[in-house]
């Protein structure tokens, strides 16, 4: 491998890569036909097919239905973006062992780029190089194709028709080659691909002898993008993975201490110098993750949230606080890692003097951070109503970023408030049913009201409940419930 | 229950079946069934906005004997922002029910969708005679105003606690107003088992699925039909309430029984009264189809068929009839009686109807009959292209409130069932959308296995419910459309009738009963329907006038012409109406038809229901005279002795039934009625006993007898009527004539009455020429929108017309017409034309600007430039570069044919094979033309294009594919091992190579496929 004069970069293309995540996710369909969609509807178009469905003569861009109907035992799935972006992360990351610099290829799929320049001191050859990246790929288990050449736009479409390893002898060469490479290797649009058929340009080289101003005037965005970068007027365009913005900061506790007060200290000592260099980058702190490294147990882990973003080093130390007088730890801790979620922050927050927010709904939603920090995340929740068919799924519980001041309805208060039971309890008398289609409720000598009959759940989980709001010898109205399926009594709330 | 105790007795006055569509869930007749096995007096039927389901609960409740009380639910709004509140009307006596339909037809054709109900002040119009239930408090001073003294305040209990606060506000107002209280549920399925059916619908109908449906579900199963101790339980603390519901039910009196029809009095010459006019019609006609003069056969019939049309008072429908023939004939619209009408010499006389019965021997009971007193049908087919004009005529000559047209309730079939209760049970689209195709093919109904080739789990509780659920759904009513033709007309408004609403179609209106609840009331139907071949033999007959000054009508096409017969023995019969289907045409050279009877029996024969009931072979055995004509009785010699023994018609069985089968008239009619049905209720066994024992007791064989019931069995709905037939054969042996003789015009009529027939316009361009017709492509100069002929020499040639350019829409065919056609460039056609780019891109893709740019790669290439310069007022002088002259190479032959068909499905430069026969040739591959010349059992190798695949219901799984080439066709048979062999090919290819063997019997020739293959037509 020589440093002048030799190709320095190589296109690394993964084939179909959400198909290949998918078979990734279930390795026991590779022999079976399968088949990716963009949605899962009858009409959406087959985007990628794997060789045993391609037997049966699917083939890209055919619909759902036609695909299956040619395979009744065909397998379709759509792949979630994420899924192909994490894989393509995971990837970037694998390939970064072998080059400093990878990039990935976000405006053609599968596709990645390699910089070799200054890797012939660690490698013989680029065969051997690109041999190496394969191996990374086969280790989990994609397969790919690997150009090293001289020009990315060369590259690019040569990677396409590749099997295993191309290497660029010459420059010239390279260009002939990719100049007679078919279009539809590419990641063309079809309408575009058939446009360009229609008029007999099958190949590279033919697209890229149409006037680029015609090109431009005649065929979309992407025709134009294609024929720019195929004739290497702009680099691909690829991006870094991001670095991440907040590291992890650690420090070790010697002798290791379970002593809450000390191990504030410690944090407190953590927290001073992050704050200050928040700060210069213009950041807050909107959640703290506290990790304890234990002598001999597991670690322990811990989670704060201020009531807004914040760089106020006395609020979140009295947060983390009364979140370590709470914790038990079962022994001493030898090692603190905290790692913060970091936005950007206020202006006010940056200013030199801290503002204190003097507003009550802040007051109030510093008191709901301190409750969580004390009793748990799940502490404070609100109930938000939904459609439900039984009176319990009626309403959920979910937590509140934010608190809005309440605005009730103007309609007059009730009279009477029914209060639910979280869990229904079993009535422990001995009322009985008894006719099956004659409802008693359990006290039939006091006042009852009912039954009101709630069924359904046919498609899930059948429930049948006869309802009564029943009078107690105390004068206690409950709201009571004869489940049908289950045959037996229980309270479901009580009215005030 | 305690149903002796005559005071615990109530009746259910708000009653759903599933004609308030996609909510109730319980057909009419279950409603009736399952109130009358509770011993219940009488039940109200209440549909939504409406009475679709009336007549079936009324002969149902006929039949059990309980009364039916008619009424309908209709929602009231006060504001657009309040819910709609409903009422329950319910119909007292005829007046009440002429208001209920006048009401319901004025909120439909006032109402627009999304649907703003009309004010409550509307109601006051319409209120005598009906019965108003309010189950809400809202409006109850205005509508105690409105119903003085037949309103009621509904109390409904279904154990739901949110209904006890309004419940409590509906008694406290109603005591406040005097409002007598009654009580009733509101029932939406006769029995609680059908909840889950009902929570369905409810998902179907809001366009959710069961997971998000809780909103709209009712939160019980309280809303069955409930027997009258659990209502008095219901009510024990105001039985009186439900009292009151049986007071109710007396009050209301009125019976479907008492509505009385009248059809529409004709303007009659003075003088005339509508027998005597329909008399003196009728001779004036006869005149002039007898012109030598009525033999007493022909005037014994004509006086026994008038006789019993004025007995029955039939004459107003018949003159109806011919009013529109007449209108027809003005109009230049061609038009033709089918079906049982052309069983009537009188038909005949007034030009209804094309075939002489008299000459025909056809048997008039078939269409009409006195002991079953209904109404007779006549079918009338009209032009295609013009149908609509002759029925806007109908309704500007009877007017809007006297002509209507006749509902057709879509219901849910296998496939839409699987579809739409896959939706709301939330199971894939994808596997949904499988289901329904493979219950159109490979399964009938669905099952666990066909949830299995769906790749979902039939042990899943969801998908076990899917399955019940998909079975009950079936024929339930879906939603309403238009009957292909049928028309109700009356002499009182229709809408005191039957409520009348608008079709989704701008100009037409629909009644709110389908023909089957039309017919079951005995009230009379007009059908105008549409036909293609009478468009094609019009404009066929238009282009001999214009192009050869030959002035033939349909009645002045000479009759049994020789040569056309040996065309039609040929099977050389594409675009032929009737005898060009694979079928037909594979039987023509074995029937060999001779005369216009053989045409009848050609028609009739080659159908579902002679074919399954073994008729087939043992007619062609007696025309080719391998075996003599049998006659199981001597009394059946004169029946079937015009089709050699074989029953081939319905006539024939009911004169069988009639001759030795004791039956009469009316009872072999019933016969044909439930030869019709069986498949579906099995009524046709009730027959069996009565004609087998019947036939015995006459001197037939037991054996025979019973043979003869197979056949009728067999026939089933399938076998069409002689008179049918005859009609429809008198249309094939017109349009096989013009082919025959003008088959430049004839080919040039069908391209311009498509789509119509079998066959694709690649075929019909190819069969054409290989009949030796010149067709010239499209050319923008010179093509108009239709195909035209042009005579330059002796013999005229078929210009194809723009309409072939695939994606030209009716805009671009007005563009066309104002575009000059004497333009000598692009430049100039593209300026003087509007058409957008789109459109002249796909005329360049068809070939339509090759006079003016040779290079249809070129053309396409040019147009951006052109279409993007059109609105420069002062163009320059426009020269495009020389260097793109010489981008695009010149499209080859193959590439100008296959362009030709993606553009314009044909190509007039040759067919797609015809480059390939000499590399055919060398791999031993024959072309059609010498295939079909090819000896039985002899070995072949064929390449062809495939134009058709099939496999009919009666072949029991044999699949029958037609191939072309540019000699001609091939009949391919493939047995059912080789189909599943080779099962992607066959679907999938569309040239296909084929070894087999050669199947040859009396002309007939069929390739048997032993193999397929994907032809290489590359010479490498």
């Amino acid at each position: 491998m020589t440093a002048s004069s030799s190709p320095s970069v190589a296109c690394i293309y993964l084939p179909a890569l959400p198909l290949q995540a998918l078979l990734i996710q279930h390795p026991q369909w590779r022999a079976r036909p399968v088949v990716v969609v963009h949605d899962d509807r009858p009409l959406a178009r087959v985007a990628w097919a794997n060789p045993a469905a391609r037997k049966s003569r699917i083939s890209e861009g055919m619909k759902l239905s036609e695909a299956q109907a040619l395979s009744p035992t065909l397998y379709a799935r759509s792949v979630p973006k994420e899924r192909v972006t994490t894989l393509a992360q995971t990837i970037s990351q694998t390939l970064q062992a072998l080059s400093p610099r990878i990039e990935i290829d976000r405006q053609h799929h599968g596709t990645f780029w390699a910089s070799l320049e200054g890797l012939h001191r660690l490698y013989a050859d680029h065969r051997t190089w690109a041999q190496a990246a394969l191996r990374k790929l086969r280790a989990l288990k994609l397969k790919g194709t690997i150009a090293v050449g001289f020009r990315a736009h060369h590259l690019y479409p040569i990677s396409r028709v590749t099997r295993g390893i191309f290497l660029s002898s010459n420059e010239a060469h390279e260009t002939q080659l990719a100049h007679g490479i078919p279009l539809r290797h590419l990641d063309l649009p079809d309408r575009s691909l058939a446009a360009l058929a229609r008029l007999n340009i099958h190949t590279v080289g033919r697209l890229l002898q149409l006037p680029f101003s015609d090109v431009a005037l005649r065929y979309g965005d992407e025709l134009k993008a294609t024929h720019l970068f195929l004739s290497g007027c702009t680099p691909q365009t690829a991006e870094r993975p991001k670095p991440r913005t907040d590291p992890d900061i650690e420090t070790d506790i010697d002798p290791p201490d379970a002593t809450t007060s000390r191990l504030l200290f410690c944090l407190r000592r953590m927290l001073h110098p992050l704050q200050a260099s928040l700060r210069t980058r213009g950041l807050s702190i909107a959640r703290i993750d506290l990790c304890f490294i234990l002598v001999d147990q597991p670690p322990h882990s811990e989670s704060i949230t201020p009531s807004a973003p914040t760089l106020d080093t006395a609020q979140l130390v009295e947060l983390l606080r009364l979140r370590l007088d709470r914790v038990r730890l079962s022994s001493p801790v030898r090692r603190m890692i905290l790692q913060t979620e970091t936005v950007p922050a206020h202006a006010a927050q940056l200013s030199l003097i801290d503002m204190h927010p003097q507003q009550s709904e802040a007051a109030l939603a510093r008191a709901i951070a301190r409750v969580r920090a004390a009793f748990g995340e799940t502490a404070v929740c609100c109930a938000k109503l939904q459609a439900g068919h039984l009176p319990e799924e009626r309403f959920r519980w979910e937590k509140e970023k934010a608190l809005t001041r309440p605005r009730p309805p103007a309609a007059p208060t009730p009279l009477l408030v029914r209060r639910f039971y979280s869990c229904p309890v079993p009535l422990r008398s001995s009322f009985q049913h008894r006719e099956g289609h004659r409802l008693q409720p359990p006290n039939p000598s006091l006042q009852n009201f009912g039954p009101y009959v709630l069924d359904g759940g046919w498609w899930h989980q059948p429930f049948q409940r006869a309802y009564f709001y029943a009078e107690t010898h105390t004068r206690q109205i409950l709201w009571i419930y004869y489940d049908q399926l289950a045959s037996k009594w229980s309270i479901h709330g009580r009215i005030e | 229950m305690d149903a002796s105790n005559s005071s615990e007795i109530y009746a259910p006055l708000w009653v759903k079946s599933n004609f308030s569509f996609l909510e109730g869930a319980s057909h009419p007749e279950e409603l009736i069934e399952r109130a009358h096995a509770l011993s219940l007096p009488a039940i109200a039927l209440t549909d939504r906005e409406g009475l679709y389901g009336i007549v079936q609960a009324h002969t149902k409740a006929k039949e059990l004997g309980i009364k039916l009380i008619i009424g309908s639910q209709i929602d009231i709004v006060s504001s657009p922002d309040q819910p709609p509140s409903p009422l329950i009307l319910l119909v007292r006596n005829r007046a009440g029910y002429q208001n209920l339909c006048r009401l319901i037809s004025d909120r439909k054709r006032h109402t627009q969708r999304p649907a703003p109900h009309p004010p409550l002040e509307t109601l006051a119009s319409y209120a005598r005679g009906i019965i108003c239930l309010s189950p809400t408090p809202n409006h109850l001073v205005q509508l105690r105003e409105i119903f003085p003294d037949t309103l009621y305040a509904l109390i409904a209990r279904h154990r739901h606690d949110a209904e006890q606060e309004p419940s409590h506000h509906l008694r406290a107002t109603a005591d406040r107003l005097s409002i007598p209280l009654i009580g009733s549920n509101e029932v939406l399925y006769h029995d609680r088992l059908r909840r889950p059916l009902q929570d369905t619908l409810t998902c179907i109908r809001h366009g959710v699925d069961i997971l998000n449906a809780t909103p709209y579900l009712r939160p019980n199963s309280e809303h069955d039909l409930r027997p009258s101790h659990e209502m008095y339980r219901l009510f024990s603390d105001h039985p009186e309430m439900l009292h009151r519901s049986n007071e109710v039910a007396q009050r209301c009196t009125f019976s479907l029984s008492e509505l009385s029809y009248r059809y529409p009095t004709q303007d009659r010459p003075d003088g005339l009264c509508e027998s005597d006019w329909l008399r003196a019609l009728t001779y004036e006609g006869a005149k002039r189809h007898y012109p030598d003069g009525l033999t007493s056969k022909t005037r014994r019939q004509i006086e026994r068929e008038l006789s019993l049309i004025h007995e029955l008072d039939y004459g107003g429908y018949f003159l109806t009839m011919w009013e529109i023939v007449q209108f027809c004939r003005r109009q230049n619209i061609f038009c033709q009686g089918r079906g049982s009408a052309a069983n009537s010499i009188v038909c005949y006389c007034l030009g209804i109807t094309a075939v002489d019965p008299i000459r025909l021997d056809l048997l008039f009971e078939r269409f009409i009959s006195k002991e079953r007193s209904e109404p007779p049908d006549i079918d009338l087919d009209i032009e295609h292209e013009r149908r609509e004009e002759v029925i806007q005529w109908v309704y500007d000559r009877y007017g809007r409130d006297h002509a209507a047209m006749v509902a057709n309730v879509v219901r849910y079939r296998a496939k839409a069932a699987a579809r739409d209760i896959g939706k709301a049970l939330c199971i894939p689209p994808a596997a949904l959308d499988r289901a329904s195709k493979l219950l159109g093919s490979r399964f009938a109904s669905p099952g666990r296995e066909l949830l299995t080739q769906c790749g979902l789990d039939p042990d899943t509780p969801r998908h076990g419910q899917y399955l019940k659920l998909v079975d009950e759904i079936q024929d339930f009513p879906r939603h309403l459309s238009i009957h292909p033709g049928g028309f109700l007309l009356g002499h009182d408004p229709v809408h005191s009738i039957v409520p009348i609403e608008p079709a989704s179609m701008p100009g037409r209106t629909i009644i709110q009963w389908d023909k089957y609840s039309v017919e079951a009331m005995g009230l009379f139907k007009v059908d105008l329907l549409g036909l293609g071949a009478l468009t094609h033999i019009h404009k066929s007959l238009d282009l001999l006038r214009q192009h050869h000054g030959l002035s033939l009508e349909l009645t002045t096409v000479p009759h049994e012409d020789p040569p056309t017969y040996e065309m039609i023995s040929r099977g050389d019969t594409v675009g032929v109406f009737q005898i060009e289907s694979r079928a037909q045409m594979s039987m023509l050279p074995r029937l060999r038809p001779r005369t216009y009877y053989d045409l009848v029996v050609q028609v009739a024969i080659v159908r579902p229901g002679p074919i399954q009931g073994n008729m087939v072979h043992p007619y062609l055995q007696r025309r080719t005279e391998a075996e003599p004509p049998q006659y199981p009785h001597p009394r059946l010699e004169p029946v079937l002795a015009k089709t050699l023994g074989v029953p081939i018609f319905q006539e024939q069985v009911m004169k069988i039934a009639m001759l030795v089968g004791g039956y009469s008239p009316g009872e072999a009619d019933q016969l044909r009625r439930d030869m019709a049905a069986w498949k579906f209720t099995g009524r046709i066994e009730r027959h069996h006993d009565k004609l087998v024992s019947r036939m015995i007791d006459n001197g037939l064989a037991p054996e025979f007898a019973e043979k003869v019931f197979s056949q009728i069995r067999g026939f089933g709905e399938y076998g069409f009527p002689e008179s049918h037939a005859a009609s429809f054969a008198l249309l094939a042996y017109i349009t096989a004539y013009l082919r025959c003789h003008y088959p430049a015009a004839f080919a040039c009529a069908l391209l311009n009455s498509l789509p119509m027939g079998f066959y694709a316009p690649a075929t019909i361009v190819e069969d054409i020429k290989r009949r030796g017709v010149s067709i010239r492509p499209i050319d923008v100069c010179r093509s108009d929108w239709d195909c035209t002929l042009e005579v330059d020499h002796k013999e005229p040639s078929i210009r194809m017309g723009m309409r072939y350019v695939s994606g030209l829409s009716d805009r671009d065919r007005k563009a066309l017409a104002h575009t000059p056609k004497d333009v000598t460039t692009l430049q100039q056609f593209v300026r003087s034309s509007q058409l957008p780019l789109s459109s002249l891109q796909r005329i360049a893709e068809a070939g339509g600007f090759d006079p003016l740019v040779s290079n249809r790669r070129r053309a396409l290439w040019l147009l951006n430039e052109l279409t993007a310069a059109r609105s420069d007022p002062l163009p320059l002088s426009w020269s495009p570069a020389s260097k793109q002259q010489s981008l695009f190479a010149p499209l080859d032959q193959s590439e100008a044919i296959f362009w030709d068909h993606q553009a314009s499905r044909h190509s007039t430069r040759g067919h797609p094979l015809a480059q390939f026969r000499f590399l055919l040739s060398r791999q031993s591959c024959h072309s059609a033309d010498a295939l079909n010349r090819l000896r039985d059992g002899k070995k072949a190798k064929y390449v062809g294009v495939v134009i058709c695949r099939q496999q009919p219901g009666t072949a029991t799984g044999v699949t029958f594919c037609t191939l072309e080439d540019e000699t001609g066709l091939v009949n391919l048979v493939l047995w059912r091992n080789v189909y599943d062999r080779f099962s992607v090919i066959v679907r999938t290819a569309s040239i296909l190579g084929v070894s087999g063997t050669i199947q040859a019997e009396a002309g007939v020739v069929h390739l048997i496929a032993q193999r397929l293959w994907r032809p290489q037509l590359t010479d490498t």
